[in-house]
């Protein structure tokens, strides 16, 4: 279900009033978010329901237990009962949609039975023997890391069986094929549940906090799975953390109109990015990525710079709606991107974009290796391996490992040369010098960071190769469609600018109602109006 | 006291209101020119639409500005027909919707002209008259045959078949398939006509929709979004979905295919008892852009064999070869260019030459 649907209109359309009705009883509230999730995805499919489940009832377990606390029986049924609830009705409901397809929904009960409901009984059995043993280990410390451990190498290998599987054992066969070894490898047909990589990744923080001791974790479930399944950040974040979050979960939150305004206006803006700036710029990008050998340097570069366009238009345009209508709701979720093409470092870009992964990136394996405490060599392999898993995490190709190892390598050069530093220190005596070397600094990266793009949205390297390779003959840089990019690339770019700017940005909060309602109709006619012909799924919705 | 704010509080309402529209009009014609299309339709004494009688209007689209002459007798032509036919003299008539009126083409340029031209040149005494109106499917065709075209004694008649017309047909009511047999349904079919013909009193309203490209916007997108939602309860109305079938982008309701076949057919026999010899004209899908197909495809064996259409399929293709020619326009409401026209009109002419469709007229 996408934000810019009629479907989630609808469906928002019901649930607003409803939410509305029960806000100020946060059991009842947080029972609603939980369905609506449901409701919300299911949509795509209903059989991944009990995946949900799944990892809420076991990191609900974990975080308990990496705390410090034994498991109670009543926190075991608890968790059992509310996977069970959850799986039959996924089960029962993809048995009345098969029905309504035309098949017979009690055949097709018979025939999905095993495949839906024996992972559900597998995972109880998981939880009743993980409690039975780990609550015997008299140790504290002992007992809080294995279960850490559990709720980490559970989820990694959930995500690694529906997200990786594959990858690895086609690369592993490829690898070993000039060897004469061939593994009989045969490609698993397995569908990518969607936001996988978020809200796992979002639920092992947690219980990471949990062991560190920087969180003491919920013993309501109901609150803890109404977190982990929240339905405007489930599909693609932010990655929220769990003290951000938890607290807003626990009570009941003010809504106003100063709220339902500025969640309304960061729902269009995003509503804007999206459909208008990104689905405009997949216009141009997706033709000239499909067939990159039949193209001149400059619409090859065209096409760099629109996919550049396009992933910030997607992923910023998704979370701003996300954090919209958060907002309606009076939630309040964390900002995922501060203008990240105005950085004049990689440092700064990744303080820029995609905040919470970076951050969850940095807290949670960064420094788990040892961060920079180790000397440089140490510090430059730590930011190496944190980049090209963070490439990995996004997909399960090597073009998103070349992707994360270019912007490793990136900034292990900056951080060789001290360039950070540097420009940060001539930025700070301000003066000319200052915008000189910040737009130096910025007209430097940026090509780079087009570069990376190319080699996150080409099918293989070899495609991303020859997109490079074509850009470099430096042929007919004036051909391509420049002048279709420009129209959607330069408005955004200069409102960014009037963002980025304490001076613009101030002089239109101040300015007379009049300009500002104009501000607002001029969003929305872009939007009615400049909304491209063909919609596209949210990119982020793949990793 | 309280009156008073009221009223300011209504005048703020009442200027942002204006404010906004005049915005609006500002941001498309800078940032989103609009074709601008105004419909010049009425309702006629037969119970369906046609075109203004002696309506002078214009379209103006990014690629072309046109304008359109209605004569007297509501057809795009500058001349007048007397219903008798004069003697040496072959009648074409033309049914159908705004690719047949000749939507974005001059009338030099249009089909109907192309195709007069054509014939005449090759030693023939032709008249093309022009019966057309936007909006049009088989079974107003079939109404304003048996209305209006009849009468002036055509010796051909040719109706467009285009892949809408499954759905209009059936949303249209006029005639409905019973145990397999055509019967008259609706005695009248004249959507939005009594609003329109209201709104074209007033001077401001034609002002708008000839010129105000806001206006055009909301009223094509509205338009669109209506006919589809009326497509879709048409395609629930004809049958269950298990019965659609799938040709491209569109799907259509074997049901639908039904009713547009027993009503070729019953324009064919009814051609035939009047003396004409009916052709059918099909204007191809360009679905994905570029790619031609013909949704006549869909017919039943019989209404293919019995009603081979006249079809440019292979001219468009080797047109469409080169990647500078086109078919259809780009933008506006992506009609036939001239050149779709004259593929077209050149081989209507050779299938009306090859029938020997004007050797008892002329």
């Amino acid at each position: 279900m996408l934000f810019f649907t009629w479907t989630f209109g609808a469906f928002f359309a019901i649930f607003y009033p409803a939410f509305l009705l029960v806000r100020k009883n946060v059991t009842a509230r947080n029972l609603l978010l939980i369905l609506a999730a449901c409701i919300f995805y299911g949509w795509w499919d209903v059989r991944f329901l009990a995946l949900l489940a799944f990892t809420s009832a076991l990191d609900y377990l974990t975080a308990l237990g990496a705390a410090g606390h034994r498991i109670r029986r009543s926190q075991l049924l608890k968790s059992s009962a509310f996977l069970s609830i959850v799986s039959i009705a996924g089960f029962v409901a993809h048995c009345l949609i098969e029905g309504a397809r035309g098949r017979d929904p009690i055949a097709v009960g018979f025939a999905d039975a095993a495949l839906l409901l024996l992972p559900a009984v597998a995972a109880i059995l998981l939880f009743i023997v993980s409690v039975a043993l780990l609550n015997r280990v008299a140790d504290d410390a002992s007992r809080k890391y294995r279960w850490l451990l559990l709720s980490v190498i559970v989820n990694l290998a959930v995500l690694a069986f529906f997200k990786y599987v594959n990858f690895f054992g086609e690369s592993l066969q490829e690898a070993l094929a000039p060897l004469g070894v061939d593994l009989g490898f045969v490609a698993l047909n397995i569908i990518l549940p969607l936001g996988i990589s978020f809200h796992t990744f979002q639920s092992i923080g947690r219980t990471i906090d949990t062991w560190r001791g920087k969180l003491e974790p919920s013993t309501s479930l109901i609150e803890f799975a109404a977190f982990l399944t929240y339905f405007p950040q489930i599909l693609a974040g932010p990655i929220e953390r769990a003290n951000h979050m938890l607290p807003q979960f626990r009570s009941v939150l003010p809504i106003n109109a100063a709220m339902l305004r500025s969640g309304m206006m960061l729902f269009l803006w995003g509503l804007f990015k999206k459909i208008v700036i990104a689905d405009n710029m997949a216009i141009i990008a997706n033709p000239i990525f499909d067939d990159t050998g039949a193209h001149s340097s400059g619409t090859l570069i065209v096409a760099a710079l629109a996919f550049t366009f396009q992933i910030y238009g997607d992923f910023s345009g998704y979370t701003d709606m996300a954090r919209g209508l958060a907002r309606l709701m009076g939630f309040e979720l964390r900002q995922n991107f501060n203008l990240p093409y105005f950085a004049r470092t990689p440092s700064e870009f990744w303080q820029r974009w995609h905040i919470s992964l970076s951050q969850w990136l940095r807290d949670y394996l960064y420094i788990s290796l040892g961060g920079n405490r180790g000397g440089e060599r140490k510090t430059y392999r730590n930011l190496m391996l944190t980049m090209l898993l963070g490439g990995l995490w996004h997909g399960a190709a090597w073009t998103f490992v070349f992707w994360g190892f270019l912007h490793g390598a990136i900034q292990v050069i900056y951080r060789f040369f001290k360039l950070d530093d540097r420009i940060e220190a001539v930025s700070a005596r301000g003066g000319i010098r200052a915008v000189a070397t910040n737009l130096v600094a910025w007209a430097a990266l940026m090509p780079v960071i087009v570069l990376t793009w190319i080699y996150f949205r080409a099918e293989t390297m070899v495609e991303g190769n020859a997109m490079v390779a074509g850009i470099v003959r430096l042929h007919d840089l004036t051909d391509g469609p420049w002048a279709t990019w420009a129209f959607y690339a330069v408005p955004l770019f200069l409102i960014e600018c009037g963002l980025r700017f304490a001076t613009p940005r101030e002089a239109y909060a101040r300015a007379p109602f009049f300009v500002r309602y104009t501000g607002v109709i001029a969003l929305l006619f872009a939007i009615v109006v400049l909304t491209a012909p063909a919609g596209q799924d949210f990119i982020y919705f793949d990793f | 006291m309280k009156l008073a704010a009221f009223a300011r509080s209504s005048a703020i309402v009442a200027a942002l209101g204006l404010w906004t529209l005049v915005f609006g009009e500002i941001f498309l014609r800078l940032l989103a020119p609009q074709a601008i299309m105004p419909r010049y339709i009425t309702g006629t004494d037969y119970g369906i639409r046609g075109n203004v009688p002696g309506a002078v209007y214009a379209h103006s689209t990014p690629d072309v500005n046109v304008e359109y002459r209605i004569n007297a007798q509501g057809m795009r032509d500058d001349r007048l027909f007397p219903e008798a036919k004069p003697p040496g003299t072959c009648r074409i008539a033309m049914l159908g919707d705004s690719y047949f009126v000749g939507y974005e083409l001059d009338l030099q340029q249009s089909f109907q002209h192309q195709l007069e031209q054509r014939l005449n040149a090759d030693g023939h005494k032709v008249e093309v008259l022009n019966f057309a109106v936007s909006g049009f499917g088989t079974a107003e065709n079939l109404r304003a045959w048996q209305a209006k075209a009849r009468r002036f004694a055509p010796d051909v008649l040719l109706m467009q078949w285009q892949v809408t017309d499954y759905d209009d047909n059936f949303r249209s009511g006029l005639y409905k398939l019973k145990d397999g047999r055509l019967e008259k349904g609706a005695a009248t079919f004249l959507p939005g006509v009594a609003a329109q013909d209201r709104l074209m009193r007033f001077k401001l309203y034609r002002l708008l929709a000839d010129h105000s490209h806001l206006y055009n916007f909301a009223r094509e997108q509205i338009g669109w979004r209506v006919k589809q939602l009326l497509a879709f309860v048409a395609k629930r109305e004809a049958g269950p979905a298990e019965n659609e079938v799938e040709q491209n982008t569109y799907v259509v309701n074997q049901a639908q295919v039904d009713l547009a076949a027993a009503l070729l057919r019953e324009a064919r026999t009814e051609a035939a008892r009047d003396g004409a010899t009916m052709m059918v004209v099909d204007i191809p899908n360009r679905t994905p852009e570029r790619v031609f197909s013909s949704s006549y495809d869909l017919m039943p064996a019989d209404v293919k064999r019995d009603l081979a259409p006249v079809s440019a399929l292979p001219a468009f293709r080797a047109a469409a070869r080169n990647p500078a020619t086109r078919i259809f326009f780009k933008n506006g409401a992506r009609h036939l260019t001239p050149l779709g026209a004259r593929l077209l009109a050149e081989e209507a002419a050779r299938r009306i030459e090859a029938a020997n469709l004007l050797g008892a007229c002329s």
